[in-house]
């Protein structure tokens, strides 16, 4: 049963306990994250095979890489949108960027590189969020740079290939206003200052800018905060593919939805991306060899690859032989377990690796070859768009094709 | 009490000195914030040469005095150019556009952004230059000159403003005036990818190798050993899941070009419609 939507988080006993919520993901005691507590503490649900399967019959197509390896491994009402669909009720998917930096690193573009997969086996519009006033807010940028920021961030989205006739782009600082603006405030009117302190942690020392940015994140779930997009449509459904540090947003939208008249958004949640130099590492911004960005280029994958990345491998190719790598800590066998679309390859790895016969050398050399092709791929796309590509897909216009 | 003139004449000439070396130093702390945004180093870039106005634009020195007018509800710039000392032209910059292209430029317009970023370029590991894009390939770096840089006088830089973004325009020519020595791991050239996009023979081409450079490499004499008469379908499943996503990446980029074309002709045509 889901746990009652917008209800507190219990309070951290012990130090010890982990944390998720969108500006801060850290394990216990240093470890990895337990996704199982997780979907436990926040009452959501497991992505089973039976749902997998049953996205591949209504779709026709193939689940995507990142169903079939469980990185996108929970959801809220996925059933409710798939029984929708399945009746030829249309859906529409929002997801969202922050934009705190110029330079993105492969975990950012996992939420975008599944959304179109969505967007394109569902054949469904897409309104992706540009927070340029959120992290005006909270990394204490200035608003020009916010928005400078967005609109590079958003040259990066687009690359990943998202259907310009049926995808809507914006940002909060341009688009925040009229219909938008006013669900803002039928949402704000239903949550207590209390209720989001004890959702987000808020404390006396932050200001109330940040108080009052989450209802900003919640009203892309409701389609009449897009009247050029979704006019009279107010019983159209939201589907958000987002990482499970989000959720906190969309449980207390989930709360309200039903109270101002619509329906509540099906969320599908995706796991973390670890950093290169382990589950226990944290990616930074700082420090540029703990992620594979995509502006970098094949040298420096390759380098970063064979002298960072965390290996499961034992410390002599003896040892090795006889006891195998350890996969549940291998960075290179993990990143191919998100990016390595063969899956009997992957499980031929796993088997051969695993038990020692192959080794850290050739698993790192084929992890090479996947990120480099896949990086090369978006940096080709991302160099075609140009700012009038830009201005095309952040502009507000109807998108008569978007179900088609 | 006042000052001879010897002394007025001295204070005068201190005063432009002063003023020039000011100007001359934000002038070449911007050049170097643009050098580092272009990739090209922190003495990558320098001012063109007077011998460079009749060589890279054809205009005759002393009658390109470049002043901008911005104007936020306009979606044009005024340049007034000095074609003579008795006479001055307004370029649009549709005209400024017609008029570079006619002498072989490809002119980028560019949003330098706040003064404090055109002052101060974050660029690092973190933020890759933003610029470097706009650097044509094949270009190579030229030592530094062994005099310092004096005056603009004679030198040509044209300043573009449309709507309320400040840009700088560039023209690239086939005698680039500043160069920049690429290294084999730089970027794709933004403009020749957006040109191949568009392109449709070069873009029809360009798939065409793909698929016959994968598929050599597909059928070699192991293959043909191993897989005998089931390889044509072997070949083809191959080609089809490792092409896939490049040809639908590619092909995604071309609707996109082509709907933006379409989208910001309608916008010029109807520039208040709003929906």
């Amino acid at each position: 049963m889901e746990k009652r939507e917008g209800e507190a988080e219990p309070e951290q006993k012990e130090e010890e306990e982990q944390v998720v919520n969108p500006w801060m993901v850290s394990a216990k005691g240093g470890g990895k994250i337990d996704y199982d507590k997780l979907i436990d503490q926040f009452g959501c649900q497991r992505i089973d095979q039976s749902l997998v399967d049953r996205i591949h019959r209504l779709t026709g197509r193939p689940p995507h890489v990142f169903l079939r390896r469980g990185v996108f491994f929970a959801h809220r009402d996925l059933n409710e949108i798939l029984d929708a669909y399945e009746r030829g009720d249309k859906f529409y998917l929002y997801t969202g960027r922050g934009p705190s930096s110029e330079a993105l690193h492969l975990g950012h573009l996992i939420p975008f590189m599944f959304t179109k997969y969505l967007q394109e086996v569902f054949k469904v519009p897409l309104v992706v969020q540009l927070t340029d006033d959120e992290k005006c807010m909270w990394k204490n940028l200035t608003v020009e740079e916010s928005q400078r920021l967005a609109r590079e961030n958003a040259k990066d989205i687009i690359a990943c290939g998202f259907d310009i006739s049926k995808t809507f782009i914006f940002s909060d600082f341009d688009f925040v206003g009229g219909a938008f603006y006013k669900n803002m405030v039928k949402v704000g009117k239903c949550v207590t200052y209390n209720k989001v302190v004890g959702i987000f942690g808020f404390t006396g020392e932050d200001h109330i800018g940040k108080v009052s940015f989450p209802p900003v994140q919640a009203v892309p779930s409701f389609p009449s905060s897009f009247p050029h997009l979704f006019p009279g449509q107010d019983n159209l459904r939201c589907l958000i593919p987002c990482a499970i540090d989000q959720d906190p947003y969309f449980r207390m939208t989930r709360d309200v939805a039903p109270r101002i008249g619509y329906h509540k958004p099906a969320l599908i949640e995706s796991s973390f991306f670890p950093a290169l130099q382990g589950e226990t590492g944290k990616m930074s911004a700082s420090d540029p060899n703990s992620a594979i960005y995509v502006t970098d280029s094949a040298k420096e994958i390759k380098n970063k690859i064979n002298r960072y990345a965390f290996s499961g491998g034992q410390d002599s190719v003896e040892k090795h032989r006889e006891l195998g790598a350890n996969l549940e800590v291998d960075i290179p066998f993990k990143y191919l377990s998100f990016f390595l679309d063969d899956d009997d390859k992957l499980e031929e790895i796993q088997k051969e690796y695993g038990s020692g016969r192959m080794l850290t050398g050739e698993v790192k050399q084929l992890l090479v070859e996947v990120l480099t092709e896949m990086v090369e791929r978006h940096r080709r796309a991302r160099a075609a768009v140009t700012d009038e590509m830009v201005d095309a897909f952040m502009a507000v216009r109807p998108l008569p094709n978007m179900f088609i | 009490m006042g000052l001879s003139e010897e002394q007025l004449l001295a204070r005068l000439k201190e005063f432009q000195t002063k003023n020039q070396l000011e100007h001359d130093n934000g002038q070449r702390r911007g050049m170097k914030s643009l050098s580092v945004r272009l990739r090209l180093g922190k003495g990558g870039l320098r001012m063109a040469p007077q011998e460079a106005l009749g060589e890279v634009l054809r205009v005759p020195l002393g009658c390109v005095t470049p002043f901008s007018l911005n104007f936020h509800c306009y979606q044009y710039m005024f340049n007034k150019i000095l074609v003579s000392y008795s006479k001055k032209l307004s370029l649009s910059t549709h005209d400024l556009d017609k008029f570079l292209k006619s002498i072989g430029g490809d002119p980028s317009y560019v949003d330098l952004g706040s003064n404090e970023t055109y002052a101060n370029p974050s660029v690092g590991k973190d933020q890759p230059p933003d610029l470097a894009c706009f650097v044509p390939s094949g270009s190579t770096v030229l030592p530094d000159p062994p005099q310092p840089a004096t005056s603009s006088k004679g030198h040509v830089e044209i300043q573009v403003s449309v709507d309320n973004k400040s840009t700088a325009s560039t023209v690239n020519s086939s005698k680039p005036s500043t160069s920049a020595k690429r290294t084999k791991d730089e970027q794709v050239n933004c403009v020749n990818v957006t040109k191949t996009v568009t392109h449709v023979q070069s873009l029809v081409e360009d798939l065409l190798d793909k698929t016959s450079s994968l598929l050599l490499s597909e059928i070699t004499e192991e293959t043909i050993a191993k897989h005998e008469g089931q390889l044509g379908t072997k070949v083809s499943d191959s080609i089809r899941s490792r092409l896939r996503e490049d040809f639908e990446r590619t092909l995604m980029i071309l609707k996109s070009t082509a709907y933006t074309e379409g989208f910001s002709a309608g916008k010029r045509h109807y520039p208040h419609r709003t929906y």
